[in-house]
């Protein structure tokens, strides 16, 4: 399940930054690494809550700081 | 059992301050937003409420402690951008603004055309005139203020900072091909040179403002690096900062990014990079607070994109000034319907908005499985 949610989330996110100089790896950090607008964050949301059927509560987000996080957080809500 | 929810409470939890994180500036961005529309609301009214207005001691003495609030929630703003800004080929830049940002821009133009032609039927006059008047500031992104061969044009409201974010993102990326920090500060600043000494000139494509605000964006990299807005600013830090801009404040000073106006020039915007920074660090001191308020505030701030646009529909096409002339003798009673009003129209707003796209999210997903179960992958 986990190793699911992360490959779906770094294949999503490649496709978001398009660009070969950006290494998108489990370890990069969402704000240093991929710096997304608020706005590309916004809109990666709606779509995991959408894929997955979830809803990200607002206390998770601050921990989500690297893909692996998100996919761990993901991974919580979805089991639960 | 359903856990009872409190209206605010602090959590001191050490993951708030250890890192960058997703949603760390959307209590900041909250808060902004709606001292905005505040400050919008109190305008119309602070002449009905007070009969000298601004000049008015009492208002002197309330607005002193806030002359942060007076240079820095602009730079601060367009600071918290600069944390989304990555280096990247300029057609991708190009396309993806022009994606993202350019089509609401252009719903908040549309928006205001209805009700344009809503208010041209209630109240009459030259609905050609009132048009050019309101559609021409949209098309070619004049600031607001701005003087056209002698006319003042009709303002583009808050949406100017939707429009100076996407061009000055572009400009910034220009910027950022360069591979060496001295040379992309040397270009930055001089752009911030030419748009001081352009300053009072009606140039389209809040020109000005692009040149200015895109140096506020590179700050705020540079703060996302450093990860200032973590730690604790020292406190005589603040307070030298607070002085300095009392002080220029006092003498006349003013740095009202969205107007173009910089009393003191130069001054005034080092005012206003130093305020910015100050202004964000000591927000960011309040990401401590949860429960109901501060969600509510978070949730305000993570759409603020939308709730800048739509706000920007009620607060250029609500013919506010004649609403508020019913309430002549019950300014305060205006001025609470006005705040509501506002409020209301932006949170339906947006609610619209995401229920909208979540459609159109869903509607995609369905259309991709549709296409894999008939070709497989």
């Amino acid at each position: 399940m986990y190793q699911e949610i992360l490959q779906n989330i770094i294949n999503y996110w490649k496709n978001i930054i398009d660009d070969d100089a950006i290494d998108i790896t489990p370890q990069s950090n969402l704000m240093d690494d991929l710096s997304l607008s608020s706005v590309e964050m916004l809109n990666s949301l709606l779509m995991l809550e959408d894929t997955y059927g979830v809803v990200i509560p607002e206390k998770s987000l601050r921990h989500m700081v690297t893909i692996e996080d998100v996919a761990r957080v993901l991974t919580e809500i979805v089991q639960k | 059992m359903k856990e009872k929810r409190r209206l605010l409470w602090v959590d001191k939890d050490p993951s708030l301050y250890s890192s960058n994180y997703i949603g760390m500036f959307d209590l900041t961005k909250g808060l902004i937003m709606v001292e905005i529309i505040l400050s919008h609301c109190i305008n119309d009214y602070l002449n009905l409420l007070l009969y000298d207005g601004g000049d008015n001691i009492l208002v002197q003495l309330l607005l002193s402690p806030l002359t942060l609030l007076r240079y820095g929630p602009v730079p601060m703003l367009f600071m918290i951008c600069g944390y989304g800004v990555r280096r990247q080929r300029i057609k991708k830049c190009i396309k993806n603004h022009i994606k993202i940002f350019l089509f609401p821009y252009l719903c908040v133009m549309i928006g205001v055309m209805i009700f344009v032609f809503i208010k041209w039927g209630l109240f009459g006059g030259s609905l050609v005139g009132r048009l050019v008047q309101q559609v021409l500031p949209f098309l070619f992104g004049f600031h607001p203020g701005a003087h056209l061969l002698g006319d003042s044009l009709e303002q583009i409201g808050p949406v100017w900072f939707v429009f100076t974010y996407i061009f000055g993102s572009i400009y910034l990326n220009f910027v950022l091909q360069a591979k060496q920090s001295w040379v992309q500060v040397f270009i930055l600043a001089a752009g911030t040179a030419v748009a001081l000494i352009l300053v009072g000139l009606p140039l389209p494509f809040c020109l000005q403002q692009i040149l200015i605000c895109s140096g506020f964006m590179y700050v705020g990299m540079a703060l996302k690096r450093e990860k200032v807005p973590q730690q604790k600013l020292p406190l005589y830090i603040v307070l030298i900062i607070y002085l300095i801009c009392t002080v220029s404040t006092e003498l006349g000073g003013l740095a009202e990014i969205g107007n173009n106006v910089y009393r003191f020039g130069g001054i005034d915007l080092i005012l206003a990079y130093l305020a910015g920074v100050v202004l964000l660090c000591l927000h960011q001191r309040l990401n401590v607070l949860q429960g109901v308020i501060a969600d509510g505030l978070r949730w305000i701030g993570r759409h603020m994109m939308w709730f800048c646009c739509v706000h920007t529909i009620s607060y250029l096409a609500v013919p506010w000034k004649k609403i508020g002339a019913y309430f002549g003798n019950y300014p305060l009673i205006g001025l609470l319907v006005e705040i509501l009003t506002s409020f209301a129209f932006a949170i339906l707003g947006c609610i619209l908005i995401e229920v909208g796209i979540k459609k159109r999210i869903a509607k995609k997903r369905a259309s991709r499985k549709d296409i894999i179960s008939r070709y497989g992958d």
